[in-house]
């Protein structure tokens, strides 16, 4: 795990380094607030070590700022500070800080502080992941979707880059259920996560949309690509054999694809893809459709087997 | 009778560090003990001066160093000094000044023995 030590002294610096180096951390250093929060934003640590009193920036606005950042607020600090007054150390824990170390600082202590921060910074990490997956597909969420949708929609209109997103739905998901019954269901939906999963690359993200339906973010795939990908799993999907009641289970799906050419709001986006998601559901079902473009969906789509 | 401003601190010969045999810090003492002169320059120009903030940031950073290098005196030594510095009581500031710069020198003599000698 990664920690973050600003002070502006560099035999504080060298001292707490030293401290810790048998704690198996990532350590790095910053010599002043200005640089502290700078680091921070660049690095992401997992803990932050923060001297109080420091000429460029003190402490406490470094802790204020911090806890304003929506991407920094939930990385713990530890005060780490000669100040030794109970109203330093109030006011500093009022602002946020999980812990106050005072100076010159005990080093067993200091590293079982460490250590503690960290241990309640690994369940925060672990609490904050699973709010946002599905819990019996361990896919991400719809909220969490919502969320990333809105960072790379940020994302490429600052870069100019493409983001395609895609729609997908079980055809006759509720025959599954009414014949074989929800527990068989279920493996459906898990068998379909688990393609969707081995087809995405790392950067992009498979979600639960709900029930039965399933999105997929794609940062910087173009709508053709986008298409390839959903025919790809469209195929892969129908593979999918499970046994169930002495009886297989085949599903298809249908797909709706959509990329961000001439939008101007990212719900726009996840519209023309549910649109063409209905599209080809009415066209037949177990086939890809690309919004405002037809044609190439008759090129392309092959029809479902029954 | 002693006034009120004189020293009352014993200053040994030589201040080894409580830590010189934990390998962790024995391998840095190095940093804390070659910052010593710059910060008590520093310190210096700051009493001449009169400029007290400076003092009080310095004496704090000594302060809270010190004791973490296995220098509890000098931690101590240096908080009396911020404080004095904080309450621009200049009388206390030359006593514990004098005092710092005496413990400190006995630091430096303690990890390196023939420094300050006289041939």
């Amino acid at each position: 795990m990664k920690v973050l030590i600003v002070d502006d002294s560099p035999m504080t610096l060298a001292l707490a380094q030293a401290r810790l180096r048998d704690e198996n951390l990532d350590v790095s250093c910053a010599s002043g607030g200005v640089e502290g929060l700078v680091k921070a934003k660049k690095e992401r640590p997992d803990l932050i070590l923060l001297d109080l009193k420091m000429p460029d920036l003190s402490g406490y606005e470094v802790c204020e700022q911090l806890k304003s950042d929506p991407l920094l607020s939930a990385i713990p600090v530890i005060f780490l500070t000669a100040a030794d007054s109970t109203e330093d150390k109030v006011k500093g824990l009022d602002m946020g800080a999980v812990d106050y170390v005072a100076k010159p600082f005990d080093p067993v202590e200091l590293c079982a502080r460490v250590r503690a921060a960290l241990r309640v910074k690994r369940l925060q990490d672990l609490l904050n992941l699973r709010a946002q997956l599905d819990p019996l597909t361990e896919l991400w969420n719809r909220q969490a979707m919502q969320d990333r949708l809105r960072q790379e929609w940020a994302r490429m209109s600052r870069h100019e880059e493409a983001l395609s997103f895609v729609m997908m739905d079980i055809d006759h998901f509720k025959r599954v259920n009414d014949t074989f019954g929800h527990p068989a269901g279920d493996r459906v939906l898990c068998a379909v996560s688990q393609v969707l999963t081995a087809q995405c690359r790392e950067s992009d993200m498979p979600c639960r949309y709900g029930g039965e339906e399933f999105a997929v973010i794609l940062p910087d795939v173009n709508s053709t690509a986008a298409a390839h990908f959903a025919e790809r799993c469209r195929e892969e999907i129908e593979k999918i054999s499970l046994s169930a009641q002495s009886r297989v289970i085949h599903v298809t799906a249908s797909f709706g694809v959509a990329d961000s050419r001439d939008l101007h709001a990212r719900e726009e986006l996840i519209h023309r893809a549910d649109e063409a998601l209905y599209r080809a559901k009415h066209a037949g079902r177990n086939r890809v459709v690309l919004w405002e473009c037809n044609e190439w969906a008759s090129d392309y789509v092959r029809e479902g087997q029954s | 009778m002693a006034e009120a401003n004189e020293s009352h601190l014993h200053v040994p010969d030589v201040l080894h560090s409580e830590y010189e045999s934990v390998p962790a810090i024995a391998g840095i003492l190095n940093v804390f003990l070659g910052s010593l002169s710059e910060m008590l320059d520093g310190m210096r120009t700051a009493v001449n001066g009169g400029d007290a903030k400076t003092l009080s940031s310095l004496a704090h950073q000594l302060k809270g160093a010190g004791g973490g290098y296995g220098y509890p005196m000098i931690t101590d030594v240096a908080g009396q000094l911020e404080k004095a510095a904080d309450e621009n009581d200049w009388e206390f500031v030359t006593v514990h000044m004098a005092e710092l710069e005496s413990l400190c020198a006995a630091a430096i003599r303690g990890a390196n023995p023939s420094a300050g000698e006289t041939s």
